[in-house]
């Protein structure tokens, strides 16, 4: 069962996105903010990271760096935010995301896309 | 014989001593006769009677010079051989002195008519000679033609002195003028240059009394007056000015100025008129004679004016003419100054307001952008649940329950659209609003769009019928911006079209434009009343709703579309018949103008990096 890491300090779309993940038959775990994403990640070594980019104390990208330092293999990221701006977008691209998408989310595209990364 | 001690004396035109200086208005010519013999005198004297001259007799050479620079001769008649003085050496003083050298010589003698002494009378500047002893026809006939010269001779000193004066009065005239039109010349200057009243009015006063045409100019405007408060003066003691200028701040202003507020002419005061007689101030306006008048224009009064003459001259026509010019313009130029201040203050505070209302534009566009930016997470956590809960995953829905979730399904789904139209308002009013251009075949786009509000059509029971041109190549267009246009139309023309209805989605080669398409979204619908369709592209706007129907929304969707179209450059239309149906059309140009590479991409969603 694949391991899915969500960091999103929206405690119910953190919900939201774990049950949607766990109903489509992943392992998923949540994190609320930077700090406690980043000791998830060292601890559950996930094979995706679903990452909100305006997080408390540590934007998105932050995370995702020290994510991709600590672990040993890549892990795909896949940032979801309410921003919508170029230069976030950009950004995301440059440090080599694997994915983006806007709140609210189409379920069935990150669903998708997710499975895509996964087993693609 | 010898007679030195007898005076010149006057015989006929009035008892006179000669050295009398009072000279009668038109006097008789008077005639010098001089002669050491009495008895040829007397003799002189009668055979003269008949002339209409005073004669002037002298029996020496002294007395007789004496004579001629106490009188003016129309002709002197001399006796040649006198002792003392002859008659060429007095003959020689006369020419010899200004006075009376052109008074013409006769000389009279009895031993010195030879040609040598002739010609030495000549020389002396004697023009006649008669010699003793003489007819008295002779006499009297010469002594006539002598007056008669002296007579037009006088005649034309008089003209002459008539026209010299008539000259300076008119050389005087002009030079008067002159000042005059030099003063309105400078005013004229100073109107144009100055930008303030207070300036103006100064430098105007000192204008008006430099130049000659007055001797003291004074100015006040009012303080209750449409312009600025202030006074000026020019050619008045400073001191005597401030006791002036007291006497106005104590209401005590003098009568003259009380006048001129009653009439709108210049009035004309002077130390002889009851009002300068009387005044308070007279000692330190010293006014001499002066003009009044009111300062101001078309009816509104800003002060007044007041100006005196110089040295005891009259107030004429002219200056009184002048006076009502230079009112006029001051009056003229005091409102420009005061419309100008009035406009540059009331762009001013245009400025200001408008840059508070930037600002405050900002704050708001901001809000809305923070606000709809805030709703998009409580949004998707409300689909998310309410997903979970439609789909069964957390058990089975009786079919109330089922209908009434998908009731607050439709409500998320709209507010979705809502706050994205917002954010797309505030991006197109900040001009945030970018277009992320690349080949598209449209056919396939409209498709896919269609997929979209397929299952809606079916549970409305409306067809869905596209009909594609054949052969329609890529169009460069941003994909997810004219998807957002078509289904903006198509869940109108859904939303207002009754069961059993048709929607159709034609695609066409623009017949009229090469290198444009047309995209048609036709519906069966109720139509857009007439009066109503040159209004639905404007922001806020809604279509009426009829009976058992409500508002909905911000009325943003069509104003979005147009915008979106106009930002490709190309076109939006509307049709409608009221009860067949509606159509829209939108054409775009095949090409974008702007180069695609110089477009960044917008963000949306991206997978695979």
């Amino acid at each position: 069962m694949k391991k899915i890491l969500i960091i999103e300090d929206d405690a119910r779309v953190a919900q939201a996105l774990s049950v949607r993940l766990k109903s489509a038959g992943y392992r998923a775990n949540t994190a609320y903010d930077a700090a406690t994403g980043l000791m998830q990640a060292k601890k559950i070594q996930p094979d995706l990271v679903l990452l909100d980019i305006n997080l408390p104390a540590g934007d998105g990208f932050m995370v995702a760096e020290r994510i991709m330092e600590q672990l040993e293999t890549m892990v795909p990221i896949v940032f979801i935010t309410a921003s919508k701006s170029a230069e976030l977008l950009q950004r995301a691209k440059d440090m080599g995301a694997a994915g983006y998408f806007e709140k609210p989310y189409d379920a069935k595209e990150l669903l998708d896309a997710i499975e895509e990364i996964l087993n693609g | 014989m010898m007679d030195t001690a007898s005076e010149a004396i006057i015989a006929r035109g009035g008892i006179e001593s000669c050295d009398a200086t009072v000279v009668p208005d038109h006097p008789l010519p008077k005639i010098l006769i001089v002669d050491d013999n009495s008895i040829n005198l007397i003799v002189m004297r009668k055979v003269l009677e008949s002339v209409n001259a005073t004669l002037v007799e002298a029996s020496n050479g002294e007395d007789a010079l004496n004579a001629t620079l106490e009188n003016d001769f129309a002709l002197a008649i001399l006796d040649v051989q006198m002792p003392g003085m002859d008659g060429y050496e007095l003959a020689a003083h006369m020419r010899s002195n200004r006075k009376t050298q052109n008074v013409p010589i006769m000389f009279v003698t009895a031993a010195y008519n030879d040609e040598f002494h002739m010609f030495k009378g000549y020389e002396v500047g004697c023009i006649d000679y008669l010699a003793k002893p003489y007819k008295h026809e002779v006499l009297l006939a010469k002594v006539r033609v002598f007056l008669e010269l002296d007579h037009d001779r006088r005649e034309l000193q008089r003209h002459r002195n008539r026209l010299e004066e008539m000259v300076a009065d008119r050389v005087r005239d002009i030079d008067q003028l002159n000042k005059m039109l030099n003063l309105i010349r400078e005013l004229d200057q100073l109107i144009v240059r100055e930008k303030s009243s207070a300036k103006l009015i100064k430098s105007a006063c000192e204008v008006l009394a430099k130049a000659e045409i007055f001797r003291t100019a004074w100015i006040t405007l009012n303080s209750d007056s449409p312009v600025e408060e202030g006074c000026a003066q020019s050619g008045i003691e400073a001191e005597d000015f401030e006791q002036i200028l007291e006497a106005f701040s104590q209401d005590r202003a003098p009568d003259c100025h009380k006048l001129s507020l009653e009439q709108q002419d210049v009035i004309v005061v002077g130390p002889s008129c009851s009002c300068c007689e009387n005044c308070r101030l007279f000692n330190v306006c010293r006014p001499g004679n002066a003009m009044v008048s009111q300062l101001g224009h078309q009816g509104q009064l800003y002060g007044w004016i007041h100006v005196s003459m110089p040295n005891d001259l009259k107030a004429d026509k002219r200056r009184i003419e002048l006076l009502r010019q230079i009112v006029s313009d001051l009056g003229f130029a005091l409102l420009s100054i005061t419309t100008q201040r009035e406009r540059d203050e009331a762009a001013k505070n245009l400025g200001e307001t408008n840059r508070k209302l930037v600002k405050r534009n900002e704050e708001i566009q901001y809000f809305y952008h923070s606000l709809a930016h805030e709703l998009k997470t409580p949004l998707t956590s409300a689909r998310e649940f309410l997903s979970f809960v439609t789909e069964g995953l957390v058990g089975d829905l009786n079919e109330t329950q089922a209908e009434y979730l998908g009731f607050v399904q439709e409500s998320c789904s709209d507010l979705t659209i809502y706050v994205n139209d917002l954010l797309d308002l505030v991006r197109l009013d900040t001009g945030k609003m970018s277009l992320f251009p690349e080949p598209v075949m449209l056919n396939k786009l409209i498709s896919r769009v269609l997929s979209i509000v397929k299952s809606e059509a079916v549970t409305r029971n409306i067809e869905l019928r596209s009909e594609f041109e054949q052969g329609i190549k890529e169009v460069e267009i941003d994909k997810s911006r004219i998807t957002q246009v078509l289904l903006n139309l198509l869940i109108n023309a859904l939303k207002f079209t009754p069961e059993h209805g048709l929607v159709t989605v034609k695609l066409n080669q623009d017949q009229h434009r090469a290198g444009w398409v047309n995209i048609e979204v036709t519906d069966t619908g109720r139509g857009i009343p007439e009066d109503q369709l040159d209004y639905i592209f404007r922001r806020y706007f809604q279509v009426d709703p009829s009976d058992h129907e409500q508002k909905e929304g911000f009325g943003l969707g069509l104003y979005l579309c147009k915008e979106i179209i106009r930002l490709h450059g190309g076109d939006i239309s509307v049709e409608s018949k009221p009860k067949k149906g509606t159509t829209f059309r939108l054409s775009l140009p095949v090409k974008q103008q702007v180069p695609l590479s110089t477009k960044r991409r917008e963000p949306e969603a991206f997978v695979f990096g």
